[in-house]
Order: C-alpha cells, then sequence, then structure tokens
C-alpha cells in the first residue's frame, strides 16, 4: 500500500508536470471535451422533447443528468482496465510485473495514461458541484449526488474490470466488454424508466446509478434507490472478490514471454 | 532529408491493382487463419444482434407510433446501419497517421515503388472487417429476403448505398488527413463528428422530422440511411432524390481533392527521420 501511494505521489505530480509542460496537449483536451460536450448536448436537446413529460425531468435535470453521465463516461475510459486483453496478449503486463507495485492498481489508475485523469476528473467533479449549486439544487442532496455517482462509477469500473479480468482464462474476451457498453450506452440514452416497459433490468445497470438515480435523487425521489442501494453494494463486493480471485489465478497460469 | 509527393503517374495503375490485389488475398488468408478469432466474432455478432433487436423493440415501444415506424422499419435501419459500419470497417479500421508521422513510418514508404496515400491506405485493410462483414451479410440477407423488397429498389437502394459509403470515406479520408496539418488533429475533429453519427443510430431521422436545419445532418451516413434508403427500399417516394444523389458526388469529389490537397501539403513539410 505505502508503495503504491508513493507510485500515485509521484505520478501525479509528474502528470501535473506535463499538463503544463506540453500546453498543446492540455489545450487540445478541453478543445476535444468541448466538442464532445457539443455533440451529446445537441441530442439530448433534441431527444429531450420527446421524453421530457415520460421522465418528469426539467431543463435543469437534463443538464445535470448530461454532466454526470459525460462525468463517468471520464471516468470509465481513465481508471478501469480497458484493452487489458491486449496486453496480455502481447506480454506487456510483464513489464507491469517487474514493479514493486500491486499491478492490478498500477494497471487502474496508471497506465498509458500517466495519472492525467486523476486530476482530470476531481476537476469535472467540481464542475457537477457548482452547476447543481447554480441551477438551485439543494446543496446537502447535491453532496450525496455525487456519493451516488461515485457508487455508479465504482461499479462500472468493477464490472468492467471482471470482463477484461476473465482475459486471463478467455484468449477472446473483448466482446463481452463491447457488448456490455453498449447496453449501458442505450440505457444512458434512454435512461431506465424508458427500457422498464420491456424490464426493470436496466435499473440494476450502473448507468442507472450514476445517471437515472442521481436526477432523481436530487428531485427527492429516492425510495426506488433506496431499495436497490444493498444490491447494489453486494455487487461491488461480489465484483472485488472475483476479480482478486481471477487475478491470484490468472497470475499464477500466466507466462507469457513478452 | 527525403522528399516525398504523391505523384501516381511514376508507378502505373497495374502495379496499384495488383497491390490492391495481393492486399485481398493477404486479408482472406489471416480471416482463414486464426480459427479462434473467427469463431468467437460468429459468437460476437449473433448476440449483438440479438442484443440490438431487443433494444430497438424497447425503442419501438416508446417511440414507434411518435415517429411513425413499423417494428420492421427499425429491424432494418439496425441491419443497414450494421451492415455499413462492418463494411466501411475493412478499411476505416486502423491507426492515425499521426502516429506514422512521429514514429518516421513514411520513410519506409518511400521505398515502395507505389503511391504513398495508396500504399497507406490499401495495406491496412481490416480482415476483422472483413469477417464482420461476411458475416452480418449472411444474417442481413435473411432478414432482407423476409421484407419482400421490390427487386429495383434494391438495385436503387444498392447503389446509395455504394454512394452514401463513398461519401463517408472521403469524410474520414478527409479528417484522418487533418494529422498533416497539426499532429492529434484528426482524432479531435473525428471522435465528436464519429459520435454524432453515432447519435443518429439511436436517434434515426424522424425524430428531427421538425428540426429547420435538417441540411447539416446530410453530412452523416446514419442520418442519410433512415432519411433516403429506408424509404427506397420500402417502396415510398423519395422528393427530390436526384438532388441529394448530386450532394453526395460533388461533396465526395470537394472532400477527395482536399484530401488530397492536404496529403501533398504535408509530405512536401515531412522530414522524420524514424
Amino acid at each position: 500500500m505505502g508503495n503504491l501511494l508513493a507510485v500515485s505521489k509521484e505520478k501525479i505530480r509528474v502528470a501535473l508536470k506535463v499538463l503544463f509542460e506540453y500546453k498543446a496537449n492540455l489545450y487540445s483536451v478541453f478543445i476535444f471535451d468541448f466538442f464532445l460536450v457539443f455533440a451529446y448536448g445537441f441530442f439530448y436537446f433534441i431527444f429531450g422533447e420527446f421524453i421530457f413529460e415520460i421522465l418528469g425531468w426539467s431543463n435543469y435535470d437534463f443538464i445535470l443528468y448530461f454532466i454526470a453521465v459525460f462525468l463517468s463516461s471520464k471516468c470509465k475510459w481513465g481508471l478501469s482496465l480497458m484493452f487489458f486483453s491486449s496486453r496480455l496478449l502481447n506480454g506487456k503486463l510483464n513489464t507491469l510485473l517487474t514493479k514493486p507495485v500491486n499491478p492490478y492498481f498500477y494497471q487502474t489508475l496508471f497506465y498509458d495514461r500517466g495519472g492525467s485523469n486523476i486530476i482530470y476528473v476531481p476537476f469535472l467533479f467540481v464542475v457537477f458541484f457548482i452547476v447543481s449549486l447554480f441551477l438551485n439544487y439543494n446543496i446537502y442532496l447535491s453532496l450525496i449526488s455525487m456519493l451516488v455517482i461515485l457508487l455508479g462509477i465504482l461499479l462500472e469500473i468493477l464490472v468492467i474490470n471482471f470482463l477484461e479480468s476473465l482475459a486471463f482464462f478467455i484468449k477472446k474476451n473483448e466482446f463481452l466488454v463491447n457488448l456490455f457498453l453498449n447496453v449501458l450506452f442505450f440505457n444512458e440514452t434512454y435512461t431506465p424508466k424508458l427500457m422498464a416497459s420491456m424490464t426493470n433490468l436496466f435499473y440494476l445497470l450502473p448507468t442507472s446509478i450514476y445517471g437515472f438515480f442521481v436526477i432523481e435523487l436530487l428531485n427527492n425521489r429516492y425510495d426506488l434507490f433506496l431499495t436497490l442501494l444493498p444490491w447494489f453494494i453486494l455487487s461491488c463486493v461480489v465484483l472485488s472478490v472475483l476479480i482478486k480471485l481471477l487475478w491470484v489465478f490468472g497470475l499464477k497460469r500466466y507466462e507469457a514471454y513478452g | 532529408m527525403v522528399k516525398m509527393d504523391l505523384k501516381i503517374k511514376n508507378f502505373g495503375l497495374v502495379r496499384h491493382l495488383d497491390f490492391l490485389k495481393e492486399n485481398i488475398l493477404i486479408m482472406f488468408k489471416l480471416v482463414t487463419e486464426f480459427k479462434t478469432n473467427f469463431y468467437s466474432i460468429v459468437l460476437e455478432r449473433t448476440v449483438y444482434l440479438f442484443v440490438n433487436i431487443l433494444l430497438f423493440s424497447i425503442l419501438f415501444n416508446n417511440f414507434g407510433s411518435v415517429i411513425g415506424w413499423e417494428f420492421s422499419d427499425f429491424i432494418l435501419f439496425l441491419l443497414l446501419v450494421d451492415f455499413f459500419a462492418v463494411l466501411l470497417g475493412i478499411v476505416t479500421w486502423k491507426s492515425w497517421i499521426r502516429y506514422e508521422i512521429t514514429l518516421g513510418g513514411f520513410n519506409s514508404s518511400i521505398t515502395k515503388p507505389i503511391n504513398i496515400f495508396w500504399f497507406n491506405y490499401i495495406h491496412t485493410l481490416s480482415y476483422y472487417g472483413l469477417l464482420y462483414t461476411i458475416l452480418t451479410f449472411f444474417i442481413s440477407i435473411v432478414f432482407i429476403l423476409y421484407f419482400n423488397i421490390v427487386f429495383m429498389n434494391i438495385f436503387l437502394g444498392i447503389s446509395l448505398f455504394l454512394l452514401i459509403g463513398f461519401f463517408w470515406l472521403s469524410i474520414s479520408e478527409f479528417f484522418r488527413s487533418l494529422d498533416w496539418i497539426m499532429i492529434g488533429l484528426s482524432g479531435i475533429s473525428w471522435t465528436p463528428f464519429r459520435n454524432l453519427n453515432q447519435g443518429f443510430k439511436n436517434f434515426p431521422s424522424p425524430f428531427f422530422k421538425n428540426f429547420e436545419f435538417k441540411f447539416l445532418f446530410f453530412l452523416f451516413p446514419n442520418f442519410l440511411i433512415a432519411y433516403l434508403l429506408l424509404p427506397i427500399l420500402k417502396g415510398d417516394t423519395v422528393i427530390n432524390l436526384m438532388n441529394y444523389v448530386w450532394f453526395l458526388v460533388i461533396g465526395s469529389i470537394v472532400l477527395i481533392t482536399c484530401t488530397s490537397i492536404v496529403w501533398r501539403y504535408g509530405l512536401s513539410k515531412y522530414e522524420a527521420y524514424g
């Protein structure tokens, strides 16, 4: 743990230096996100007309929903084991095993990204909080909703990491992650309330936690979320144990030469 | 320093066609060589299609009557969009040229007796894309036979499908070439553009029937597929079809010209040592 903290500190320091050293990179990240926000925002703006009444949400709700989903997608790309299977196949895991830190956490937090997400993600959380206050949402509910977002992000990352960790035992497992992301994308686009006409299972997906339930919570509607909360926490625990087991047994049989 | 340009006349068309043929053969060999990939993709496509039909049925339940589409329209749209993505994936699923620029990859291209653009374009054909295409084609054909589409409409539909495909390729190649102007510019501009196109899969064109500036969406194939191709295959009338065709043809020509100019500019400035 001590090693991991020391590495984290160093990585954050390097990430900060890199961010301010290469200004073009820093600006390009913001420009990129600006266009991405525009692309998503445009669709929500058009689509909102069709589902305002069904969801009972206001324009403000949609703005916050949009920020929460965007924030979470950033975390998903930055803090998960995405593309781990390819690292396993090309033997790059070997280089990480030589580091004096836990390889699972090292890859989750820092691999390929130099820790810049650790700086960027808190920035987005601050944006969410400021916007929610600016739009006159209750300050306590805003703080709680940020915890709910964290829970949703955690669950999503754990599911992705679990599916990616299967690569130790299944040669071609990328399609599981792709399929999962496809369903998540659909769920965050249409919200589980619309999906409920077919099945209520969509309420259990992580996108529902950091998207739909956050807005419901901010509007003082949290009965359903409280009913499902124990299941979400239990899922996190079960997935963590499964990932641990996959890594313990997976690393034992890992033999790549790189 | 090595100077580069895009002279195709020095090498001849036959050589380029030979090179294309060889790369297609290699692609087919890769498909049959890696059996695990083949089986995993068969499984993936089947599950993917099943999940997507389920998701589109939810879309139909909620918005079918609002946008005036039958369930069969949603399914046909899904198949067309999916087939379009994988077919074009054969040539578009490849890395950005920024990697080749920064790593000096173009240095090795200059020794090849072939136009640099075509070399870069053809030698990275995706066999994954081919596998997906073959499989999606067979799945789609079953559904398309079920829809009883008139032969003439199929013919017209295929022509328009290819035209939209060519237009989209022109757009994607133009975006890819932007790395010659500034490293990373292609990624910054292409990703939001691609996401907008993806958005038109989940929100097909009838959602925007009251939107005044619809002409802005003609750049996106997923919009055009729902707006033009689907009505043609269903046998509905498309008003001013030829105007759209001219737009696609002229748009492609303009984009190809721009791409060529950017490549020429980039190669004339290229100085990497690799």
